[in-house]
């Protein structure tokens, strides 16, 4: 039987350091995910996963366990990711997605296409280019509460956003999945001429 | 055209419902509105799918080595191989027995808990613990006669042989144990 997180801190605590390689294998994969959607660069997120677990072990005294590990270990990530794209932004501003230009919603016709071209053999690729291709803040959000599985109220938690915002970001970011499925969709099926 | 509320809710709203977000009152409302409203209920099929397909994708997978780095960069020595963990264990009972075998070995062969003359052959497993034991009596008599001829200070006196023979062993196991043994599991482990 796998321990908990919590059983895994204490005996990290008392004295038994290598056992932190155990949360590192249980959350590196799902860390780099939060990461590469947040930070878009392979390099770079490996790099803040490494910084963010090596922070998360400095301060594993001052884990007081009033929330759960994953998400206090998401938070820290999180805030490391931040600071590197605030550095980034400095440097090369953000190009994609604005939001003036944002248009939420998809048409009858567009949800139909959906629901009969959804059984795509690629389409796990295709959605992981499209989250790829997101600005930053709506493809965070979207991995926190798919690929981390996380509440809206623990993603509130970890961003410091209000669910209102939360709610919002969400919403666009599934938007952006619709509305590009269906252009593309609506170029496949389109007759040749 | 059916009689209910035809005022379609919001995409947002919707999508609050497909992610069961509402209170209770609005979701038995859009549960109404749903099960009347084909073009709702289409959207909501496809919000749904597409939740279902976000929800298959697998997550990244880090570098096969990344926990190893993390831990060198904390300067904490990774977790030993299930093989080590066990070796860690079996290797002082493995050094109990060896020395509790040359202890008995050279207690029994040299006499002083049952001299040869008692031995009585008994079957073919017997045979083959004599034969053991002869070709350990050589052994040791050879090893007799090269701590005579080197360590033949320390056979001075008949009574003292023995011990002090022992105390060579000990003490090459103790050896052995601190500078080869001990420091190679700790590099293992």
């Amino acid at each position: 039987m796998s321990l908990s997180d919590s059983e895994i801190i204490e005996s990290i605590r008392g004295g038994a350091p290598r056992h932190f390689a155990v949360l590192i294998d249980r959350y590196k994969d799902r860390g780099l995910t939060l990461a590469l959607h947040m930070l878009k660069n392979r390099e770079d997120a490996e790099e803040a996963l490494q910084d963010a677990f090596i922070r998360a072990y400095n301060a594993l005294n001052r884990f007081e366990g009033a929330s759960k590990f994953s998400t206090w270990f998401y938070r820290i990530l999180y805030n490391v990711c931040l600071t590197r794209l605030e550095r980034r932004k400095r440097q090369v501003p953000e190009s994609s997605y604005d939001d003036e230009q944002f248009r939420p919603g998809i048409s009858s016709t567009g949800a139909f296409l959906l629901e009969t071209e959804f059984e795509r053999k690629n389409m796990v690729d295709y959605l992981k280019g499209i989250i790829n291709e997101m600005p930053a803040k709506y493809s965070t959000i979207l991995s926190l509460f798919y690929f981390q599985d996380l509440s809206h109220n623990e993603i509130c938690e970890i961003t410091k956003l209000s669910l209102g915002t939360v709610k919002v970001h969400l919403f666009r970011a599934r938007a952006i999945l619709q509305r590009r499925l269906v252009n593309e969709f609506q170029k496949e099926t389109a007759p040749s001429i | 055209m059916n009689e209910v509320n035809m005022e379609h809710p919001t995409e947002i709203t919707l999508q609050e419902y497909s992610d069961r977000m509402l209170d209770r009152a609005t979701e038995a409302a859009l549960d109404d509105h749903v099960r009347l409203c084909e073009e709702c209920a289409l959207k909501l099929r496809a919000f749904r799918l597409l939740d279902e397909k976000l929800r298959e994708i697998p997550p990244d997978r880090a570098e096969k080595d990344f926990t190893r780095r993390v831990m060198a960069s904390l300067h904490i020595d990774p977790a030993p191989a299930v093989y080590w963990s066990i070796a860690k264990y079996l290797a002082p009972v493995f050094s109990l027995i060896l020395v509790l075998s040359i202890v008995f070995a050279v207690f029994y062969f040299s006499g002083a808990i049952q001299g040869p003359e008692n031995r009585q052959s008994n079957g073919r497993i017997w045979a083959v613990g004599e034969y053991a034991g002869n070709m350990a009596t050589g052994g040791i008599k050879a090893l007799n006669a090269w701590g005579g001829k080197y360590f033949s200070f320390a056979f001075a006196k008949e009574n003292f042989n023995l011990t002090i023979f022992l105390l060579i062993v000990f003490a090459g196991v103790a050896v052995l144990d601190k500078y080869f043994l001990v420091p190679m599991m700790r590099k293992r482990s």
